[in-house]
């Protein structure tokens, strides 16, 4: 078995009296596609914000590379290699496409510190890489007002994978987008597997079973399953809690 | 020349560039015209225009909306007055800082002298955000005003006032012409770092949290650090602003740090157009002017400041600035 590089290590988190995250334990291994599907309020969410260090969780551990991350800042485990998207996007929408990635380019020391970085060419051709990685190629001038749901979706990737994250935190990258666009995504992300581990926390099950290596399936903030795809569609207690017993 | 992207930025230069013409003709038109004072009107409309341009980095780059500035601004009018008192009188500050009447050295304590009170007010403020933001620096620089009011060594409530003007070089500091000179290329320089910070690595950083912290946060930006760094920088641009002030009037007095005079830079910033180069400065003309023109009218000139100032905040979304230039800031 692979050593795993992301290892959530029986994590509690209580908002009041609300459990939302109940003994949670689950690995990453590099390269790998972990889905993590669950009805909404399951705790997905949240469960991304205290790997990344948004939300303190109460109690348990979460491991890069066997170093525990719960005293590191949000920058720092960025700087360790891990990076996430927006369930609704989070980008910088009075910037172009290609400022938004070049943020995350400078953010982690990239570009000339003397120059302007909207007029240094080798940032914004390294911006226009990462770009195209997430199919948003020749849309770096664009100004994000004015860009589509689903090409905000694939900036968010674009600043993701700008930061060059060993880990990546999906929260659901295919919310909104239309047949085609989720068809495209779901391409854009099969190119990525190997490069980089993806925890992908998604609704579509269409993406999840095309992409995942493993799932996981959380409800009311527990671990009721893990397995592959064809494990958790036979799995009784999975069709009965999310996929509903005609579903599967 | 065939270069089409040349044209935008020679354009956008044009009219600051003839701005700054006029400026350098002012002193002799003005004498010429028979009209002295208003050299001195222009000093104070340039000065106000480096405070609001100072807020601009706290609040039209970072979205820090400071009610605090004046206590900056007051802060460096203080260090000239302080240490220029200090000089004419032979006996250091605390007991051991000699006073100056050097106009670089006391610049230079002043942006010191500011700069770390925006240091330390900036840590304890930019905990919070939002309207708790605003109201803790306005509560800070109560907290300096009354502090001032009750320095009775330094004239208290009254405030102080000292002979003569700071020296630079060999330059005739009395001349009001001359001070216009120099306060004429503070100004310069201050705007000429302006525009490279808004044109950097920082300002580009600074402007993506002022849209969203979150991603920031995201991408490992430490948000706080840069906050704080914007909200001290403009600090000490007030406090620049307030040396040049006291040096005009040769007086200081609680009055600088006043909540009002917060205000009125916030109001010089939002008219001109936060975010822009020019546009905290052009607010500043436009709010001097105004207030001038409609005091030699009328005693009663606040009552139509206020719908005025409201007729332009609807007219011009976005600020005066935007009228002859869309997305200076970007």
């Amino acid at each position: 078995m692979r050593k795993p590089l992301l290892v959530i290590d029986d994590l509690v988190k209580n908002f009041g009296g609300l459990r939302v995250t109940d003994h949670v334990s689950l690995d990453l291994c590099a390269g790998e596609i972990h889905a993590l599907i669950g009805p909404n309020g399951a705790g997905k969410s949240t469960l991304i914000g205290q790997i990344m260090g948004e939300i303190a969780p109460d109690a348990g551990e979460i491991l890069l590379d066997a170093h525990p991350l719960s005293r590191l800042s949000q920058a720092a485990r960025v700087r360790r290699g891990l990076a996430r998207s927006f369930q609704v996007p989070e980008v910088l929408a009075e910037y172009s496409a290609r400022d938004n990635v070049s943020a995350a380019l400078l953010a982690r020391g990239a570009g000339s510190w003397l120059k302007d970085p909207r007029a240094d060419a080798g940032l914004g051709a390294q911006a226009d890489t990462f770009l195209q990685a997430a199919g948003l190629a020749g849309r770096g001038a664009t100004r994000v007002s004015d860009l589509a749901h689903g090409e905000r979706k694939q900036l968010e990737l674009a600043i993701a994978l700008a930061t060059r994250p060993r880990v990546l935190l999906l929260d659901e990258p295919m919310a909104g987008l239309g047949p085609n666009e989720s068809a495209q995504m779901i391409e854009v992300l099969r190119k990525l597997r190997g490069d980089v581990a993806m925890l992908l926390v998604e609704h579509d099950m269409k993406a999840v079973f095309a992409l995942a290596d493993r799932i996981s399936v959380l409800v009311y903030g527990r671990i009721i399953a893990t397995g592959s795809a064809a494990e958790i569609q036979a799995d009784a207690q999975v069709r009965e809690a999310y996929l509903g017993a005609g579903d599967a | 020349m065939a270069n089409p992207r040349s044209f935008p930025r020679f354009k956008g230069w044009l009219l600051p560039g003839l701005a700054l013409a006029c400026l350098l003709a002012l002193p002799p038109v003005a004498q010429a015209l028979g009209q002295p004072a208003l050299v001195t009107l222009v000093t104070r409309m340039m000065i106000l225009g480096l405070a609001a341009s100072a807020l601009n980095i706290a609040l039209g780059m970072g979205g820090l909306i400071s009610l605090g500035h004046a206590a900056f601004y007051g802060i460096g009018g203080y260090a000239v007055g302080i240490l220029t008192t200090h000089a004419a009188a032979g006996a250091p500050f605390l007991g051991f800082i000699p006073g100056s009447d050097s106009l670089a050295l006391n610049l230079l304590a002043a942006l010191v002298a500011s700069g770390v009170a925006a240091a330390i007010i900036g840590a304890l403020a930019l905990r919070t955000s939002g309207i708790q933001f605003i109201m803790i620096t306005l509560a800070f620089a109560q907290m300096v005003f009354f502090l001032f009011v009750a320095l009775k060594a330094y004239g208290g409530d009254d405030g102080m006032s000292f002979r003569r003007r700071n020296g630079l070089l060999d330059f005739n500091m009395r001349d009001d012409a001359t001070f216009f000179y120099v306060s004429l290329g503070v100004l310069s320089l201050w705007l000429a770092l302006s525009a490279r910070l808004l044109h950097s690595r920082f300002g580009l950083l600074l402007g993506g949290i002022r849209q969203s912290e979150r991603r920031m946060q995201a991408i490992g930006v430490n948000t706080f650090a840069m906050r704080w760094l914007a909200f001290v920088l403009s600090g000490m641009g007030a406090g620049l602003a307030g040396a040049l002030m006291a040096n005009l009037g040769r007086f200081v007095s609680p009055d600088l740090m006043h909540w009002t005079q917060s205000g009125e830079m916030l109001i010089m910033v939002v008219l001109g157009g936060a975010g822009t180069i020019f546009g905290p400065v052009l607010g500043a003309f436009a709010l001097i002017g105004l207030e001038t023109l409609l005091a030699s009218w009328t005693e009663h000139w606040q009552i139509f400041l206020g719908p005025l100032l409201v007729l332009m905040a609807l007219t011009f979304r976005g600020g005066l600035a935007r009228l002859w230039r869309k997305g200076d800031a970007s």
